[in-house]
């Protein structure tokens, strides 16, 4: 009898540990999340009026060109549907065109910038990290604000992407302020990129999210570019620290983000052709070569 | 001195098996693979030189633009006859090729057909390099355009149908 009023009274207590904790979490979370907004908020001096064309050039760097465009299957601009794999399941890039309907032609650059920089969606709920925002979290207020200029000038398209085939339940949506504390770095804002090459490899054109290791919660726990035995799809993407480029000179750096062509004279595949082709072949050459130089100084994953 | 002379060329010789013996990505295949990773080594030889040259690490030269335009031209009508849908050619070992390849068949041929073109445009050019009327920097200048047309073939290929291993 006693022994069952013990049991009882523990299970009450770890129940209770449990529920404050998530409460912990969930109010650490937010505190990081309202901290980064008001830094971007308050980062540069007034709000200036973004430009379309720099804009254009953010969404190409920041990939949101090939992840939100259906190219294989001839889809529109922006339009969505493209499917990636997981482990935990199928994915499906929503629409962002500016449609009004089925895109985001209502949104407000306040709304991009909570998206992008917290993973947050306009009714509150957490975005899958399937959508990058552990690297976006590091964006510029200007380049925000010109992609959100850009964004709203392409062509409406409508129709809504399929739903996204999870393996997960539902509810695991809300366990992301956990994911979040863990994975999203919280030091971001505070000018730890001061080097273009730094914030667009780091930030922007997300390169980890490929080229560095991932653990079971699908976080990329430390965001060294060390490769990845199983990439998207499976298939294992090489390390690009600048030990394992040491043989690649900036010339050949730049010229593979360029047109995709390794020094050996081969041409790379896959994914990489895509960040290449719709991404990092229209930025301008100076973009191309501050990249080059961060990933061959020895910031990137040391060369001792 | 005779002695040492030939113990040299001995070791010569050596580095050049050890150079050559290196395992490349396609020890261990054979067959059909062999064949069209040896052509596609081939291509890669050709675009490293001419890249070479664009990237600034080597002078200009004409001639191995126009050889190398004209290597692309003559593999790029053979490649889709090195990819038979046999047995062999879906799953020899080291293959990287893709299934894709023999389910969209069609594409496939579409890429290489438009790379072959634009390797044609890109030979014109070449041909045309030492005719003297421009200067290295002009002629610099329209490799680059047609070599970068001619190389969204291989890239765009590459990117559908080829998974790279290790
Ligand atoms: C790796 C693929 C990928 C990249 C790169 C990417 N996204 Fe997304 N994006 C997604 C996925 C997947 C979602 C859906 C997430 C969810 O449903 O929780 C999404 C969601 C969004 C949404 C929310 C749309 C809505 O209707 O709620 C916006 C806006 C968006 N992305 C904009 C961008 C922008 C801008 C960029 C570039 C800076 C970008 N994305 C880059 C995959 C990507
Ligand atoms: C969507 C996934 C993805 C993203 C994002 C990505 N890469 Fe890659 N990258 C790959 C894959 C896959 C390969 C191997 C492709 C192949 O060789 O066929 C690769 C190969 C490379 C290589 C060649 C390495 C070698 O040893 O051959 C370099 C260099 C590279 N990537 C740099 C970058 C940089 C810089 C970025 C950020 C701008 C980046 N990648 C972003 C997937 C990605
Ligand atoms: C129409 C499709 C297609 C085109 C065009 C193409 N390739 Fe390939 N390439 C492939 C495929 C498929 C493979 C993988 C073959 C295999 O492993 O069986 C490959 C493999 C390669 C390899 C690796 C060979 C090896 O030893 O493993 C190199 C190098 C290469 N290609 C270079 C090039 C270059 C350079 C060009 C352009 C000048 C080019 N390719 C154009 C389809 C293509």
């Amino acid at each position: 009898m006693r022994a069952r009023r013990f049991i009882s009274l523990l299970a009450l207590c770890a129940v209770g540990i449990c529920v404050s904790a998530v409460a912990y979490v969930q109010v650490r979370n937010q505190d990081i999340e309202d901290n980064r907004f008001a830094l971007f908020s308050e980062s540069g001096a007034a709000r200036s009026t973004g430009d379309a064309e720099r804009g254009e050039n953010v969404a190409r760097a920041s990939g949101c060109i090939s992840c939100h465009t259906d190219k294989a299957n001839g889809g529109a601009l922006l339009a969505g549907g493209v499917k990636l794999e997981s482990p935990f399941g199928t994915f499906v890039s929503p629409n962002i065109t500016s449609d009004k309907e089925s895109g985001i032609g209502l949104w407000t650059v306040d709304m991009l910038a909570k998206a992008l920089l917290n993973g947050r969606r306009p009714d509150g709920k957490h975005y899958w990290p399937a959508f990058p925002y552990a690297a976006y979290a590091v964006m510029q207020q200007q380049d925000i604000i010109d992609l959100f200029v850009w964004l709203q000038s392409t062509d409406p398209v409508q129709g809504a992407s399929p739903e996204h085939a999870l393996l997960l339940p539902g509810f695991a949506r809300a366990g992301l302020s956990f994911w979040k504390t863990l994975f999203v770095p919280v030091d971001y804002q505070s000018g730890r990129f001061s080097e273009r090459g730094e914030y667009l490899v780091e930030g922007p054109a997300h390169c980890a999210e490929c080229h560095a290791r991932r653990n079971l919660l699908g976080g990329i726990p430390d965001r060294r570019l060390s490769g990845n035995r199983r990439g998207p799809e499976g298939a294992a993407v090489p390390a690009i620290t600048a030990d394992a480029l040491r043989e690649w000179t900036i010339e050949d750096l730049m010229f593979f983000l360029e047109i995709g062509m390794t020094p050996e004279g081969d041409f790379t595949g896959g994914h990489m052709a895509a960040v290449i082709d719709q991404g990092t072949a229209h930025l301008s050459s100076a973009d191309r070569q501050a990249m080059a130089l961060y990933l061959k100084s020895s910031f990137n994953g040391g060369t001792e | 001195m005779f002695k040492h002379y030939r113990l040299r060329s001995v070791m010569l010789g050596l580095g050049v098996m050890l150079v050559v013996s290196q395992p490349t990505a396609h020890t261990g295949a054979s067959g059909i693979v062999k064949e069209r990773m040896d052509a596609m080594g081939v291509l890669g030889d050709h675009a490293r030189v001419v890249g070479d040259m664009l990237k600034g690490k080597t002078a200009f030269d004409a001639d191995a633009v126009e050889t190398a335009a004209a290597a692309f031209v003559m593999h790029g009508e053979q490649i889709t006859g090195l990819f038979p849908d046999t047995e062999e050619s879906r799953s020899g070992a080291r293959t990287e090729a893709l299934p894709a390849i023999w389910s969209e068949w069609d594409d496939f041929v579409a890429i290489a057909t438009r790379f072959t073109e634009d390797s044609r445009v890109f030979a014109n050019i070449a041909s045309k390099l030492d005719s003297g009327e421009q200067s290295d920097e002009e002629n610099s200048r329209a490799v680059r355009t047609a070599f970068f047309r001619t190389s969204k073939g291989c890239s765009g290929c590459h990117e559908r149908f080829r998974l790279k291993q290790d």
